[in-house]
């Protein structure tokens, strides 16, 4: 690049939720790309708006009365580049997780190859799986046809065959696709997106070129040991992108402003969390969550490879019904310091899903929300594991695999009053190893710095050095055997000015040596023989902590799975006591 | 910036344009400008429920690219069951290949043909109006005059008929008592359910519909499952009406209604809903209002917290967002709530867990 080239310095993001619309303003200062401010609005996605350029309106007025810089002219067109008045944006940037369930058809050759393939491409987005075929599937072809067209896809993940591999057999089931096309409404057409066998590629477009919205990607299994998902993902994003410009107004003209293309918002995360774990060479990986009112996506980096799952029916405001459907209700109410009975839960879930947009009054109600997130995460969690490398470095393989961050977002966790609430959430429902640094992001940066690493990769990595997501703190979690009352680990930390803090952590306790933000120290953990934390079983390990947070030094001896008393009232003091800990209150 | 809720509408009355739109295309047999009725069918359709895949051209003992000179039947030509779709003749006499559906010949080629058995439905208006818009094969716009009344959850199913009011206050359970004969074909509105036990008796008495204030949530798939729309308005629970809800089916008792317990969807921005066709004379009543933006003086159902299903007027706005008991910051109303008999009890609650009734 030329030292005359156009470096953006003024970065406008813009992320459409189903509940709301979020605009976050980065700039340069003092050299350094820095987190500026940010407006939240509904979201008008939905009717009787339908628009989601109104919601960003609200939401960029709200980013104005807190910058004073408007970055709409007067016929409410985006400015860009800034002009002489400091008004406006160089690069706008965009992406969404709003819009109505994606139903998708699950078309491949081998369940535990192909279609294994194109269920994680679809499960790294906001998809919801509605029917699956393979050539395993021993219903008869008209039969499967009549499956397709009950299920009236949206889009369909057309897989199969290496390339150069399998090709009649992968045109057998795109002619069933072509069929059922045949078949299905046409206003809007489905959408097929072609990620098998590259070498058929030209006859399964004739096939269903016409008959169909035809996406051809490249080969999620190229070779039979190697799953390729970036390139297919792209197009899977390109095709939601159009997919969505039809059913939510104001998006094309949006994508227009945002180089072509609304980012999915899981998509953006994603592709920051890999990022941050290429360039930190840790062994270990590295985590971000976040619970949104319809989904809850799990981002994970092992090694530099991206590991990214979509719950698309699992959320605390409009798919709350869903999270709570998708285990017994005593896993909800585990969390609870207050009884629920079954009938409450379910009066719960439906009116939290039909009103997604209400906020808890009374304590008891907010922790109803906590305890909401908690098995939203528990859920999504589940999922995503079972994609995660098996040799991802941990305490155990039952238990998380070891992770050097987690990164919590969503309204759930970045709304909590108090951020020992948050850090208690990520603790409870992930129940990390090892020793972790916790952050908070507060103002939903992660998705619009994926999405800004795209303009200037280097914006991303200055905005969150400048600190701009939350740090709750460092996480240490005890793995091993010890009874209620032993103490399990034995911790000093030593603050930059030499003050020293020690705490003897007992089975079933969570201690908390406080380190505030931007302030250093030097922590030693002896734990008891057998138990782990983080650096094999009863090894002791002395370190410097960089930075603190908002809550501290959080040491997690309650055990690995965390298992809740079982009687009632013992259940609701251990949960009182952990929340004090952590909270205060 | 104003903050504009959702709306609900206890309306009682308003112009109203319903969209009644056809499963898949088809043909509408009424035209713009036309009066219709609530039973008048209005457009049809024919609808595949299954298909069949028939190689032909193994049947007649043919090359796959010979067979399709001997089709009889043109692609999407109607065709009966038992009735020939291919045939050839030769020196042995005829070979032909019948269709195994009553349906339609869907596509042929290379030998094999896609068959689809159909059964035809049809659209009926569900409401009594003017076709104000024809959508050709597909939809048409129904304008009416009437009340209108928004619900919370409905179990899928439509149908028009007698509105019957049970109990004599909002908060009055179904009791299976007042189920009597005369009530069949009618479309019976009662406070709560508390238990399933009115549930067989109301099957018994062949009622056409079931509109509720409130129902336990554990009660939702018995109702989901029943074969008559069923509308809850307020709450789940056993609450009962709010008074606005009760006091407008209370005055249109008798009337016909149409409910159409559609689920609530907010992609598609629909909701289930009753509406109470009304005559007016020369001058339309206005459309229900709709997005409007909290205000005072504006009467709102309270959503959640210790006040909800609760119905008031709001006194007052803040202006940035205030601390909530349990810590988190939102803006809030402080609302007068309706105690009953006149009396008013003023509450703070967010702005976000507050709906217009309109």
């Amino acid at each position: 690049m030329s030292a005359n080239a156009f470096r953006p310095e003024t970065i406008l993001a813009a992320d459409f939720g189903t509940a709301s619309t979020r605009v976050s303003l980065f700039d340069v200062v003092e050299g350094t790309f820095r987190y500026i401010a940010s407006g939240e609005a509904p979201s008008t996605v939905t009717p009787p708006y339908s628009d989601a350029s109104e919601g960003l309106r609200h939401a960029l007025q709200e980013l104005e009365a807190v910058t004073g810089r408007a970055m709409l002219d007067e016929s409410a067109r985006l400015i860009t580049p800034v002009n002489d008045d400091g008004r406006g944006c160089d690069v706008f940037v965009a992406t969404s997780s709003a819009g109505a369930p994606v139903r998708t058809a699950l078309v491949g050759l081998l369940p535990d190859v192909s279609l294994k393939s194109a269920r994680r491409l679809a499960e790294s987005s906001y998809l919801t799986v509605v029917e699956t075929i393979s050539l395993v599937d021993r219903r008869r072809m008209e039969q499967q046809l009549d499956a397709l067209v009950k299920a009236r896809p949206d889009v369909v993940i057309l897989a199969g065959g290496t390339d150069g591999g399998a090709s009649q057999a992968v045109l057998n089931l795109a002619e069933v696709v072509g069929l059922a096309c045949l078949r299905l409404p046409t206003d809007p057409r489905v959408r097929v997106l072609f990620a098998g066998n590259s070498a058929v590629k030209d006859k399964v477009a004739e096939v269903l070129g016409h008959l169909a919205l035809f996406a051809p990607s490249p080969n999620v299994r190229p070779e039979l040991g190697r799953e390729l998902l970036d390139g297919p993902r792209a197009e899977l994003a390109q095709l939601l992108n159009d997919l969505r410009a039809t059913q939510i107004g104001g998006l094309r003209e949006l994508a227009h402003y945002a180089g072509g293309q609304i980012l999915p918002t899981a998509q953006a995360e994603g592709q920051l969390i890999r990022f941050l774990n290429q360039t930190a060479g840790s062994a270990n990986g590295l985590l971000s969550v976040n619970v949104g009112s319809a989904s809850t996506s799990i981002a994970a980096a092992f090694n530099g490879e991206l590991y990214l799952t979509v719950a698309a029916e699992l959320g605390v405001g409009v798919n709350a019904h869903g999270t709570l459907a998708d285990a017994p209700a005593e896993q909800f109410t585990r969390w609870l310091p207050s009884a629920l009975s079954e009938a409450e839960v379910q009066a719960f879930g439906l009116e939290r899903s039909l009103h997604p947009h209400t906020v808890p009054v009374d304590a008891d109600d907010l922790q109803r929300e906590y305890a909401l997130a908690r098995q939203a995460l528990r859920g999504a969690l589940r999922r995503a594991r079972a994609h995660w490398p098996r040799s991802a470095p941990g305490a155990r393989a039952d238990l998380l695999p070891y992770f050097d961050l987690i990164i919590g977002g969503g309204a759930a966790l970045s709304h909590a009053p108090h951020a020992g609430a948050a850090a208690l959430i990520l603790l409870d429902a992930l129940q990390p190893t090892g020793v972790a640094d916790l952050l908070l992001d507060r103002a939903h940066l992660l998705a619009a710095l994926g999405a800004a690493a795209y303009a200037n990769p280097m914006a991303a990595v200055q905005v969150l050095e400048s600190g701009a997501l939350m740090r709750l703190g460092l996480a240490v979690s005890a793995v091993g055997p010890a009874r209620d009352g032993d103490t399990v680990c034995t911790a000093k930390l030593v603050d930059a000015d030499g003050r020293e803090t020690t705490a003897a952590v007992k089975a079933g306790a969570l201690e908390v040596l406080p380190l505030p933000s931007g302030q250093s120290g030097r922590l030693t953990l002896k734990p008891r023989a057998g138990v782990d934390v983080g650096f094999g079983p009863g090894r002791a390990q002395t370190f410097d902590v960089a930075n603190g947070g908002a809550v501290g030094i959080v040491i997690d001896a309650r055990g690995r799975p965390l298992n809740l008393p079982k009687d009632p009232a013992a259940r609701a003091e251990r949960l009182q006591q952990w929340h004090f800990k952590l909270t205060g209150v | 910036m104003a903050y504009i809720p959702s709306t609900s509408h206890v309306t009682l009355l308003a112009t109203l344009r319903r969209e009644r739109t056809l499963p898949v295309p088809g043909e509408v047999i009424v035209r713009a400008g036309q009066r219709v009725e609530a039973s008048d069918v209005v457009a049809h359709a024919e609808v595949s429920t299954a298909h069949r895949l028939l190689d032909f051209a193994r049947a007649l003992g043919l090359a796959a690219e010979k067979a399709d000179a001997c089709l009889v039947k043109q692609e999407g030509e109607p065709v009966k069951k038992g009735e020939v779709i291919a045939q050839k003749s030769g020196l042995l006499g005829r070979r032909s290949v019948t269709s195994p559906v009553d349906g339609r010949l869907v596509m042929a080629h290379a030998g094999k043909a896609l068959l689809a058995a159909t059964t035809t439905v049809e659209l009926r208006a569900g409401l009594p109006g003017t076709v104000v818009n024809v959508l050709p094969g597909r939809s048409i716009l129904i304008e009416t005059t009437g009340a209108l009344l928004d619900g919370l959850w409905g179990n899928g199913r439509e149908d028009f008929s007698v509105l019957r009011l049970l109990g004599e206050v909002p908060e009055a359970p179904l009791d299976p008592a007042q189920l009597e004969l005369s009530l069949r074909g009618a479309i019976l509105a009662a406070g709560c359910l508390d238990s399933p036990a009115p549930l067989r008796a109301l099957a018994e008495v062949g009622v056409r519909g079931l509109i509720l204030g409130s129902a336990p949530a554990e009660l939702v798939p018995e109702l989901a499952a029943q074969t008559y729309p069923v509308l809850i308005t307020d709450r789940f629970g056993v609450q009962g009406f709010s008074q606005p809800v009760f006091n407008l089916l209370a005055g249109n008792a008798g009337r016909e209604l149409w409910l159409d317990a559609s689920p609530p969807n907010r992609f598609a921005g629909t909701r289930p809903e009753a509406i109470i066709p009304l005559p007016v004379g020369h001058e339309l009543p206005p459309p229900p209002l709709e997005g409007e933006p909290l205000k005072e003086g504006k009467r709102v159902r309270v959503l959640r917290g210790p006040q909800a299903g609760r119905v008031g007027t709001i006194l007052g706005l803040s202006e940035r967002p205030v601390s909530l008991p349990n810590g988190l910051r939102a803006p809030v109303a402080a609302v007068a709530v309706d105690e009953g008999r006149g009396s008013r009890q003023t509450v703070t609650v967010p702005f976000a867990n507050l709906e217009l009734l309109e």
